[in-house]
């Protein structure tokens, strides 16, 4: 059905793509595996004419294409699902779809006749949706139906779905699945793009491997194990490097009692938290994104006050703590969004690594008076060296690197204030395995060296290789709680999906 | 060390292209008009640096213009997009009429620094009401500016009209300023006061504030990115009200020098759309402090030699003024091309592509 033949993807210098080649037969649920940064959604973009190629060809249903445009893509029924849906939440899923039939038939559509389309196609795959339902009433799981309905109403062959249970619980995954089943019934193909072999192994019928934007193999499904799979995505014998796991020693440094935020709100509130964090131990905070882990994060480090319950840093009530007065008493910050949250991205690395610290002696005269660029300069060579920061210079904005190196700027920035208590949401997403591995040593370390670590992350592996204790929440409450040393899998996702504990600690 | 080179070169090459292209595309508008293009071009440069007098006369009409775009500047610089410098500058300048008047018997020397400080503090507070609006009622600013624009006008209007308006005067206008308090010419025969010094002392005031303090630094960060100076602990609300009020202070400052040491009274018209002019000279001078100094210079330049030109030949001097919204519109549309960032946003594919 669709052969893309030796594509390769440009961008200035850097080659993200190398002699692309992919086959996908009719019928098929062909998955594209592979490590963050190994091109596989730039490939997908290229498919779906968001990008165009350098060199190589697009050849579909036996024709070879141009796709110079998503609509080109959609007009021969190639349609993506994002992993961030586009849709628009104040509007019902009816308009919705008419939304994206519009382009075609002009502005004259019959809500009616929309309609009748939009029941046969839920009648056939299985799609249950309100229509009326507006947008941000609906679970991330609907939404993602809605996206899909989308495709179809527009006639799709062919869907590429994103990622598309990075966002979903274990059932609403099995649910999709289902629905992909029904798809190929009907000798619609669906490219798969994950990094959880798991699901990739039980839905796929052929798995192409890509590696640093090269095609490694393409294989049967079941031909292969998961750690075989494991193996050809990394490159090199997976050792999952594990951590010691201690106890926190030292007491109790942050508190927070039956803390409430926006509690009605299952997806972006805390409903009655109550947690405590010892001196010397990470707790890692596991669940799917959005149950109430941002604003978590951001009670802690005082961007949000807490509604309701009480808020205890080191042994003062901090109820009313501004951020700089979390700073000031040794709160450092990793954010889940460094490009928005952590970085200046205009200014250039040596500021934004001294960012915190420009009133310091070290850095300025008369606390901020006439800062002492020859100073900044050199600390920020010391910095670039010690957190091996990859840039041309320090001069650069913060903005041009990558992700990995933007992350460990603002580690340097963070760390070597000595925090007592480090907040980090999902400090890797997006990085590669080196950058990973740095950052979680890095972790460790200030651990060890006695800071208390709350690790947010929707990365059940994540927070597993690095917890000592780990916690669970869902719509904004804490199910319960596990140790980090040999943790119970079962138990932690069936609180992901819900289900509660009596809670042992405190 | 490249970048040290390339990235300056980039910031003047924009307004250096887009001023040379529009003073080309000058050449075809003033043909247009039936009138010899080069003959008109050279009584501008003569009536801009003709002479001694004509030099003296660019600096004056400098002044008030390097001091507004300072103002824009330094609030673009912290993410506040204000249009109200005429604003601040008329009640600056009323204020320091009302000052001048009222102290004329201290010694000249406490009347000029005193009413300077007092254009400079009411310029300040008008300001930073717009500031506080949008800090903490998230009002536009650019919307609140606006229309506290309408209201110093006309609140000028009536108090040189009715409480300050000038004894024997037929027209509504101010008191003249006393003549111990105003600025001391610095060339004899010509207007040209000190206020271009105190322009340009502003100017390194605001440069070694922007770029040498740590003060500086955090107005820019909150300028670039409001949300990451927030969670850096940077009080981004305070930061912004500050802004307009350092904005103010300069734009009142603007209305004082411009009534002690140039016009002396306040009467309709005393503005003449500095303001304004100060948001052009601070987009061509790229929202640096020297650029800003360079620019007002080239457009005093512009203003002074168009003048001489429409009395030497036919040629009107609104040509000057096309020529300085060509510059605008071209440096605006070139600085999108050049800085990346800007480009960025407008090109979203291509930003896409950079990312990944």
């Amino acid at each position: 059905m669709l052969e893309l033949i030796k594509i390769t993807k440009k961008f200035g210098d850097f080659c993200a793509l190398r002699d692309v080649d992919l086959k996908v037969g009719y019928g098929e649920v062909h998955t594209l595996l592979g490590e963050n940064g190994a091109g596989k959604s730039t490939l997908m973009n290229i498919l779906c004419g968001l990008y165009e190629p350098t060199s190589g060809e697009i050849v579909y249903k036996d024709c070879e294409w141009h796709m110079d445009s998503p609509q080109t893509a959609r007009s021969i029924g190639i349609a993506m699902v994002h992993q961030h849906f586009m849709l628009v939440e104040a509007m019902s899923v009816l308009e919705n779809i008419m939304l994206c039939a519009l382009g075609e038939k002009g502005v004259l559509l019959d809500a009616a006749e929309v309609t009748k389309k939009v029941m046969e196609i839920e009648e056939m795959y299985d799609l249950k949706v309100d229509l009326h339902e507006m947008v941000n009433n609906l679970s991330v799981g609907q939404q993602q139906k809605v996206e899909i309905i989308k495709a179809l109403y527009n006639d799709a062959e062919l869907l590429i779905l994103d990622e598309p249970t990075a966002v979903l619980t274990d059932e609403e995954a099995q649910g999709l699945f289902r629905i992909i089943k029904k798809l190929t019934e009907r000798n619609k193909s669906v490219i798969f793009i994950s990094h959880k072999l798991k699901e990739v192994m039980q839905i796929s019928d052929k798995i192409t491997v890509l590696r640093r934007g090269q095609t490694i193999t393409t294989v049967d499904a079941d031909a292969y194990s998961a750690e075989e799979l494991a193996n050809l995505m990394v490159g090199e014998k997976v050792v999952s490097r594990a951590y010691e796991k201690v106890p926190g020693k030292g007491g109790v440094i942050y508190e927070l009692q039956n803390v409430s935020y926006h509690k009605e709100s299952k997806h972006g509130g805390l409903n009655q938290v109550s947690l405590k964090v010892h001196r010397g131990e990470i707790l890692g905070v596991a669940g799917v994104d959005g149950n109430g882990q941002s604003q978590l994060a951001e009670i802690l480090t005082g961007i949000k006050r807490p509604e309701e319950g009480k808020r205890i840093y080191e042994g003062k009530d901090a109820g009313q703590y501004r951020i700089i007065d979390f700073i000031r008493n040794g709160v450092a910050h990793i954010p889940e969004d460094r490009n928005k949250m952590g970085l200046i991205g205009d200014m250039d690395i040596k500021d934004n690594i001294v960012l915190k610290d420009m009133e310091d002696a070290r850095f300025s005269k008369a606390s901020g008076k006439f800062l002492l660029k020859k100073n900044i300069r050199k600390y920020g060579e010391e910095m670039k060296e010690k957190y091996d920061i990859r840039c041309s210079s320090i001069e650069e904005e913060a903005r041009n690197l990558s992700g990995g190196n933007q992350q460990k700027i603002i580690l340097a920035r963070e760390l070597e204030r000595h925090p007592k208590f480090i907040v980090a949401m999902h400090p890797t997403r997006g990085l590669d395995i080196g950058a990973t591995n740095f950052i979680h040593d890095s972790l460790i370390k200030a651990r060890d060296a006695g800071s208390a670590v709350v690790v947010v992350s929707a990365d059940i592996d994540e927070v597993m290789k690095v917890a000592d204790r780990i916690i669970v929440m869902f719509e904004g409450k804490i199910m319960g709680e596990v140790p980090g040393d040999n943790p119970d899998m079962n138990k932690i996702s069936s609180m992901m999906g819900g289900r509660e504990y009596e809670r042992c600690d405190s | 060390m490249k970048d040290a080179i390339a990235k300056p070169l980039k910031k003047i090459a924009v307004p250096v292209i887009s001023a040379v292209a529009a003073m080309i595309i000058g050449i075809f508008v003033i043909e247009l008009t039936g009138n010899n293009a080069m003959e008109a071009y050279s009584y501008m440069m003569r009536g801009a640096f003709g002479s001694m007098n004509n030099i003296c006369e660019l600096f004056v009409i400098a002044v008030p213009l390097i001091l507004t775009g300072l103002a824009v500047t330094f609030a673009y610089r912290s993410g506040v997009f204000t249009i109200g410098v005429d604003g601040q500058l008329i009640m600056g300048a009323i204020a320091a009429a009302w000052f001048v008047d009222a102290f004329k018997n201290m010694p000249g020397v406490v009347v000029a620094v005193g009413d300077i400080l007092t254009g400079m503090l009411v310029g300040a507070i008008w300001g930073a009401i717009a500031g506080a609006l949008k800090a903490y009622r998230k009002v536009n600013e650019i919307v609140s500016t606006l229309l506290m624009n309408y209201i110093a006008l006309y609140l000028a209007d009536y108090l040189y009209t009715v409480p300050l308006a000038a004894e024997s005067s037929k027209i509504p206008q101010t008191e003249k300023v006393v003549e111990t308090a105003r600025l001391p010419i610095l060339v004899g025969g010509t207007r040209l006061h000190v206020g271009i010094i105190i322009a340009l002392l502003c100017a390194a005031i605001v440069y070694y504030v922007l770029y040498k303090t740590a003060w500086g630094a955090k107005f820019r960060a909150v300028g670039m990115n409001a949300v990451a100076a927030e969670c850096n602990g940077i009080n981004v609300k305070k930061y912004m009200v500050a802004s307009m009020a350092v904005s103010g202070a300069i734009g009142g400052l603007a209305g004082t020098i411009e009534l002690l040491g140039t016009q002396y009274r306040i009467q309709s018209g005393f503005c003449a759309d500095y303001g304004f002019d100060g948001i052009a000279v601070a987009l061509i001078g790229q929202l640096n402090p020297i650029g800003a100094v360079l620019a007002a210079l080239f457009f005093a330049a512009l203003n002074v030699g168009s003048n001489s030109m429409e009395l030497m030949t036919n040629v009107p001097s609104s040509i000057a003024d096309i020529i300085q919204s060509m510059i605008i519109f071209f440096v605006v549309a070139g600085s999108v091309l050049v800085e990346r960032n800007f480009f960025k946003k407008l090109a979203w594919k291509k930003g896409k592509e950079e990312k990944e």
